[in-house]
């Protein structure tokens, strides 16, 4: 009850974010998720059956997932993620908040929403784990997210599981 | 070492005593858990939101018969399986070994009630043995299997009325038939048996 109170109008469940676990596919490619930088292989994660971003290899892998519109009644927000990282390879998750923008278009993002804050998140831990980290959105009024995932270097990285909750809500 | 340990089980199983009554086969039913000997897949599991790869639940099925007076030689299958479940996903492991083993008899205690013996008994067997291993996974529709040689150790206490009997049992199994993850862990066949059950003894 708690969750349906903190995010209204985003994704069920309490979370912020759709595929979470990258499983529902939009012609060859999960949904909700885009490529912005470099080529990340959508395949299996930890297992064959899990389907999740490789980013591995070399240069620099964006993969951004935008959501928009919901209602937050609670600045804290706990970001959780599967991860894997190894080698050289370094992650940063970045979280862009929007207000709602006051020009024409059919969705949210082609009425130009104004970016009020740029928050990041750099993944300090290595191997196979859970990150886990307490976030605040800059105000209450902020009503759309760019959540991005970058993997910059050489090595081993892989993203599964993103969640993005109130901070009492376990996903 | 272990050559002076072997030749002392076999002679305490061969210079033992039996009353003629004792039974001489058993037939039994198992039921327990199997912690999985986890070199990182069952963690692994976890944080991808699929707990409890490592513990199965099942049971063991084992018949013996006694070839000495205190010597058993016994033939068990064993089955455990677990099943983590992530939204509409689920992750089922299961392992199954089927073993021969011999067993010694290190213990009998036949209470009796007024100087008459009462139809009871308490036994405790000391098992050693080898057998084949499986091990598979299976997650929305991808699955891996392995199998191996493997062995048990373990010991049994059973607490009988006439024919029928209550067990608890120990062992530990140890199989190189393994499932590896894609991320560098592993879950083997093997790991820590402990059950209770029934038996049947005749």
């Amino acid at each position: 009850m708690a969750v349906t109170g903190a995010l209204s109008g985003a994704a069920c469940g309490g979370d912020l974010l759709g595929n979470e676990g990258f499983e529902i596919d939009c012609d060859g490619k999960p949904c909700d998720w885009k490529v912005l930088e470099g080529a990340p292989v959508t395949a299996a994660s930890w297992h064959d059956g899990d389907p999740g971003f490789d980013l591995s290899g070399s240069g620099r892998v964006v993969i951004e997932q935008r959501t928009a519109p919901f209602v937050l009644d609670t600045r804290e927000l706990v970001l959780r993620a599967a991860l894997v990282r190894r080698g050289g390879a370094t992650l940063r998750l970045e979280l862009d908040w929007y207000v709602a923008g006051a020009g024409e278009g059919p969705t949210y993002w082609d009425r130009e929403p104004l970016l009020v804050d740029q928050r990041a998140t750099s993944v300090d831990d290595r191997g196979v784990f859970e990150l886990e980290e307490l976030v605040s959105t800059p105000s209450l009024e902020v009503s759309g997210l760019a959540l991005r995932v970058v993997k910059d270097g050489e090595g081993t990285a892989m993203v599964d599981e993103v969640f993005l909750t109130a901070s009492a809500v376990t996903p | 070492m272990t050559r002076t340990a072997l030749v002392m089980v076999a002679l305490l199983g061969l210079v033992g005593t039996a009353r003629a009554d004792e039974d001489r086969f058993t037939v039994g039913f198992r039921g327990g858990a199997f912690i999985r000997d986890d070199r990182g897949y069952a963690d692994h599991a976890a944080v991808f939101g699929l707990d409890g790869a490592g513990l199965g639940g099942g049971g063991v099925l084992e018949g013996g018969v006694r070839v000495a007076p205190r010597l058993w030689l016994y033939a068990s299958w064993a089955g455990f399986s677990s099943l983590a479940t992530r939204r509409m996903e689920e992750l089922r492991v299961t392992n199954q070994a089927l073993v021969a083993q011999a067993g010694v008899t290190a213990f009998r205690w036949e209470p009796l009630l007024a100087g008459a013996q009462v139809p009871m008994a308490l036994r405790v067997d000391v098992l050693a043995g080898g057998g084949l291993y499986t091990v598979r996974d299976e997650l929305d529709g991808a699955s891996h299997d392995a199998s191996g040689p493997g062995l048990r150790a373990g010991a049994q206490a059973t607490l009988s009325w006439r024919a029928l009997g209550f067990t608890l049992a120990y062992g530990y199994h140890l199989s190189r038939a393994s499932l590896d993850d894609r991320v560098g862990g592993a879950l083997r066949a093997g790991g820590n048996e402990i059950g209770a059950g029934l038996s049947f003894g005749f």
